[in-house]
């Protein structure tokens, strides 16, 4: 802007808030010497509705061109005065809040020195406001349709809530079937099957013609920015079609036998296979990872299903947001770890999850070593808590419950096999300790250690677990028929693609960080990128869909309107300046900034819709040609010089 | 577009309405007190973190006034639901705060002139207010009440009601710039319709003189919870100073005892899952105000299952050194003359009674559900309100269109509840906006 500054400073009393501390009227007398200044006033509350009148009369009547708002916290009441200066015809970027009620009268008792520090205050904030320039908002048309990773009980959900609002979903899963880990879970409560929850969550996906269901499917590759990502989709040949009857044959002839990861390792399956019996979408699927195209499925095929000759293929999905819903993995105990690999009665709780479910190899009985053992242990913490060898530091939230919930349900089942539960702390945390109590009343027997860990022995005689029982203060040697390692969770295994892709960021245990620990818990730092269940660490299947239906809220909240504003304060290259040199593309958090050639020349170029204005471009820039626009050197520098009661007209 | 009520304004109900209200549903929220904020607003600070918790809530408190569709009734109760989702009727009742708020500006001058004083709930009674006043700094709305049973003009002490010939008092009236102040305000009945209703009605805090062995409300440096996080705020009775009530010295050792009222079959079965956590930030904090300090938490299980928790009670332990003793405490007598507290507890590592002297005690008290509602949704056997289906239904009551989130559904920490809150803004939304499940535009 060439026109000559002419600021408007507007002091305001807060009640006592502000005049209880500092002399306001000493203070509007003083911003009247700056220059440029032309008119300063004082007013018991500028925001309220005739402060607001008082600066919009203002603006008009002395030809006003920048406005001070010398007040309380920019946090609270920019945007009111950005409005009011706004509908007085002005540019709403010329607009300076000084902050006279947090940074100064709420701390200060000294009337006369926290006066002085007012002025000051004011002073930096017209020094600034005398290099402001009109800003435009940019507006982008924004995608609704969304990106579900996983498709596990939070992505299903969240699918589900967006489908219902009318967004349409690509629901997107690695596996060959959805459902997740909670499918495989026998009793995710006393009362409740995992398999039926995800078999009715199946149910409403399937009856949703707004969710389409991508499975053998991966992210590979994410550009674009929120309202406008474009989403690079991997479908993996499943080589089977939906002409496949479920009748079995094709699984009898083939060859290749590989470890069943659909029952953690507990049997064998064929490399064409069914998940389990409620699969979805409800036919086989081959491997291609083991697959040695044999041909043998295809021959014995009478329906014509299958086809080897299927290639992967790469999609292109316009998708507004995205929602991370990849999960976890199970912990992974070593071979040894507590006798793990070792003996055959020495099982996950994952794995025991799979026998107590009744779709799984022993019908729901819980056979170890081909008979009902007479006692079994389950050892907790492994994995986590820093308990073992190799253990995270994090508590893995759900095992104390599972585990419980498992020993509640083998008492009932068989109420004479003695249960024992070897524990540090029981986390059975808000309505979960009546389970707790539950198998107290069923005489599970609570073993609690501290330090030194279980020490488990295979002899010929059997299991044996040497442990120091802490609340007795003695060693106790407990033979039992059955071992259950109460495995933590470990960040899905891709979890480094996921983050080269979706350049989401991990905190120090692994998983996914989100915008706010506390109070944004289902969003990613970047705009348009969502997060539910497990990925951002630990949590129960409840808890998981809970956060499928939140983040789908977010993107609801983001996309409902169709458009997306982009805020004008953001990185700007001055092409003159800039010498390519590329320090900014490195460290932009955001991806936003990409080296570009001009007429042979290399110059950064910022993506006005991925820059967050963080400002460490700017900070970085070498030759200054990295501006942040509303915080420019220049204006920055002008501030700077009056704090330290430089010469102003520099 | 329809409406949606939002029962309670803690940060539950504050994420719910921030979440409808950018989609532009219109949003009511009712809550008892006059100012928005729940417990959250009590905080000093929050675990893991240690964020201040004013600094993370006052935005999201002070974003509710930029929305126009947003509609804050403070000062009020939900009377009566009725009719069904999609078109709930709703019954409020909107207390008198005796000052007209479209004209009240919040800037403090009657609190000031006021001459009654009486005990600050906001600061758990251990400093005072007056009988107009502003709930805390932050409020939002920042709107004067009047407290009608302290107020010298609205209920005067008879004898002096006898004496005087005209109306007493009648300072703030006097001194109010604004001209706000409605000695004469009536209760009134707001009628909405709205098409769901989101509860976010939060807890109390256990009354831990329901233990009397634990000597609260008898011994005076025997302190609740949140007593002591107002003790160690800023912006609480001392400015954040720790000191006894007894005599107003720094305590040289405080001990914190958990699960006063949880996990016992006397009270309440459940866990209050924030306690243990809660306990661990309040003695870092002490450490940090008083490095000399001497911290020791009684507990029976450590519950530390969210995230971060565990690194945070690993820090306490290691870089504080707080003190955690496994035990059961069985009772608590006041030493006399010192007025300090001797702990007899029963040591489970080492099952033998044991007792231990300090001079301050902070009882970790269990939390119980605002439940007690006008509403007809059912309830647990613990006075938490029911779900209906939680695996296929999220946050869903027993009625269709009413939602729970929040410690009202069961007890939980702060970003549970953000996370529940926003659930129920989705499944709330797609009342609001009719979107049954779909139609047209499949997706190819």
């Amino acid at each position: 802007m060439t026109e000559e500054p002419r600021i408007g400073v507007y002091v305001c009393h807060c009640g006592f808030n502000i005049a209880g501390t500092v002399d306001v009227k000493k203070v509007a007398e003083f911003a009247k010497t700056l220059p440029n200044v032309v008119v300063a006033k004082d007013y018991v509350f500028m925001c309220s509705e005739p402060g607001q009148d008082l600066i919009k009369a203002d603006i008009k009547a002395h030809n006003l061109n920048r406005v001070v708002v010398s007040a309380c916290s920019p946090s609270l009441h920019e945007i009111t005065f950005r409005t009011a200066v706004s509908e007085a015809g002005l540019n709403k970027y010329l607009l300076e809040m000084a902050n006279i009620r947090e940074h100064c009268s709420w701390v200060h008792h000294d009337k006369e020195k926290a006066t002085e520090k007012a002025k000051e205050i004011v002073r930096m904030a017209v020094a600034k406001a005398r290099h402001l320039e009109p800003l435009q908002e940019l507006e982008v048309k924004a995608e609704t349709s969304a990106l579900v990773l996983g498709g596990g009980v939070a992505g299903m959900r969240a699918a589900l809530e967006l489908a219902n609002y009318g967004f349409n979903v690509y629901l997107v899963e690695k596996a060959p079937t959805i459902g997740g880990k909670a499918a495989l879970i026998g009793y995710v409560d006393p009362k409740t099957k995992g398999a039926e929850i995800v078999s009715k969550m199946f149910d409403r996906v399937k009856d949703c013609p707004r969710i389409q269901v991508l499975t053998n499917a991966e992210l590979i590759q994410l550009s674009g920015f929120a309202g406008n990502y474009i989403a690079k989709v991997r479908l993996n040949p499943r080589y089977v079609n939906e002409k496949c009857t479920l009748c079995g044959e094709c699984e009898e002839v083939c060859p290749i036998e590989v470890s069943n990861e659909y029952n953690f390792g507990l049997n064998k399956r064929k490399a064409i296979f069914l998940p389990f019996s409620n699969a979805y979408p409800p036919y086989y699927a081959i491997d291609y990872r083991v697959c040695v195209k044999c041909g043998e499925c295809e021959k014995v095929c009478r329906f014509g299903a299958i086809s080897l000759k299927e290639e992967p293929k790469v999609v292109d999905l316009k998708v507004g947001s995205i929602i991370i819903a990849t999960g976890y993995d199970p912990y992974r105990p070593f071979k040894g770890e507590y006798g793990y690999g070792l003996h055959q009665n020495i099982m996950t709780l994952f794995q025991l999850e799979r026998l107590l479910d009744p779709d799984s190899p022993t019908k729901g009985e819980l056979i170890v070593g081909n008979k009902i053992p007479k006692s079994i242990a389950f050892i907790q913490c492994v994995g986590s808590r820093n308990t073992t060898p190799g253990a995270k530091e994090y508590c893995s939230r759900m095992c104390c419950t599972t585990a419980i919930n498992s020993a509640v349900k083998i008492k009932e089942k068989y109420p004479d096999m003695n249960v024992y539960i070897l524990y540090k702390d029981i986390m059975t945390y808000g309505s979960d300790e009546t389970l707790y109590e539950e198998a107290g009343k069923k005489l599970v027997q609570f073993i609690k250690f501290e330090e030194k860990i279980p020490k488990v022995s295979i002899t010929p005689e059997g299991l044996f677990i040497d442990v120091f029982e802490y609340t007795i203060q003695e060693n106790l040697r407990i033979p039992v028929d059955a071992i259950v390692l109460s495995i933590g969770m470990l960040p899905p295994r891709d979890i480094e693609e996921l983050i080269a892709v979706t350049r989401v960021s991990c905190g120090g245990e692994g998983f996914v960080r989100e915008a706010h620990l506390k109070l944004a818990p289902v969003e990613a730092p970047t705009k348009g990128i969502f997060l539910a269940g497990c990925i951002t660490g630990p949590k129960n299947i409840l808890e998981s869909i809970r956060m499928g239906s939140a983040a789908a809220a977010k993107a609801m909240s983001l996309l409902s309107k169709g458009k997306l504003t982009i805020e004008p304060m953001i990185a700007q290259v001055n092409e003159e300046k800039c010498s390519g040199c590329a320090i900014c593309v490195g460290v932009c958090p955001y991806s936003a900034i990409s080296i570009k050639k001009v007429n042979g020349d290399r110059i950064a170029y910022v993506e006005k819709a991925l820059c967050m204005g963080c400002g460490t471009c700017n900070a970085a820039c070498p030759s200054g040609a990295m501006q942040h626009l509303g915080f420019k050197d220049i204006q920055l520098l002008a501030q700077t010089r009056a704090v330290f009661g430089g010469e102003m007209n520099v | 577009m329809s409406s949606v009520l939002i029962v309670g304004g803690g940060v539950a109900g504050i994420q719910a309405a921030l979440d409808l209200a950018e989609q532009g549903i219109d949003v009511y929220i009712v809550d008892k007190a006059p100012s928005v904020g729940g417990k959250m607003a009590y905080l000093d600070k929050t675990f893991p973190t240690l964020d201040c918790a004013s600094c993370i809530l006052a935005p999201k408190m002070a974003a509710l006034l930029r929305y126009p569709n947003i509609k804050l009734i403070m000062n009020s109760e939900v009377q009566d639901v009725s009719g069904r989702a999609g078109n709930f009727k709703v019954k409020i009742l909107k207390k008198p705060t005796y000052v007209d708020w479209s004209k009240c500006n919040g800037c403090g001058v009657c609190t000031e002139k006021c001459p009654t004083k009486v005990p600050n709930e906001y600061n758990m009674g251990l400093s005072q207010r007056r009988a107009i006043y502003i709930m805390f700094p932050q409020a939002v709305p920042k709107r004067a009440i009047i407290d009608a049973e302290h107020c010298m003009r609205l209920n005067p002490p008879p004898k002096a009601k006898e004496k005087a010939k005209g109306p007493l008092c009648g300072v703030c009236e006097r001194n109010c710039p604004t001209k706000a102040i409605r000695y004469d305000q009536q209760p009134e009945i707001l009628e909405l319709n709205v098409s769901a209703v989101i509860v976010a009605t939060g807890m109390e805090l256990y009354d831990p003189r329901n233990l009397p062995e634990l000597g609260y409300g008898k011994y005076q440096n025997v302190y609740t919870n949140l007593e002591f996080e107002r003790l160690v705020s800023a912006t609480g009775p001392t400015n954040g100073e720790i000191v006894r009530k007894s005599d107003g010295k720094h305590p040289k050792k405080i001990a914190w005892i958990q699960c006063v009222g949880s996990r016992d079959i006397r009270f309440n079965h459940y866990c209050s899952a924030y306690c243990c956590m809660a306990a661990t930030k309040q003695a870092i904090l002490a450490k940090e105000h008083l490095p000399e300090v001497q911290c020791t938490v009684y507990y029976m299980d450590i519950r530390a299952f969210g995230k971060g928790f565990n690194e945070f009670l690993e820090r306490a332990k290691k870089e504080f050194g707080i003190n955690y003793i496994r035990g059961k405490v069985v009772r608590i007598d006041e030493i006399p003359e010192t007025k300090n507290l001797k702990i007899v507890y029963e040591d489970t590592a080492e099952s033998y009674m044991k007792a231990d002297e300090y001079d301050m005690v902070v009882l970790s008290v269990a939390i119980t559900p605002n439940s007690k509602l006008p509403l007809p949704v059912e309830l647990t056997k613990d006075g938490f309100i029911q779900l209906k289906d939680p695996y296929l239904d999220p946050v869903s009551t027993t009625v269709e269109g009413i939602f729970v989130v929040g410690a009202v559904a069961g007890a939980k920490d702060i970003p549970d509840s953000v996370t529940e809150a926003s659930a129920a803004a989705a499944r709330a939304a797609l009342i609001a906006k009719r979107f049954s499940c779909p139609t047209p535009e499949v997706v190819k």
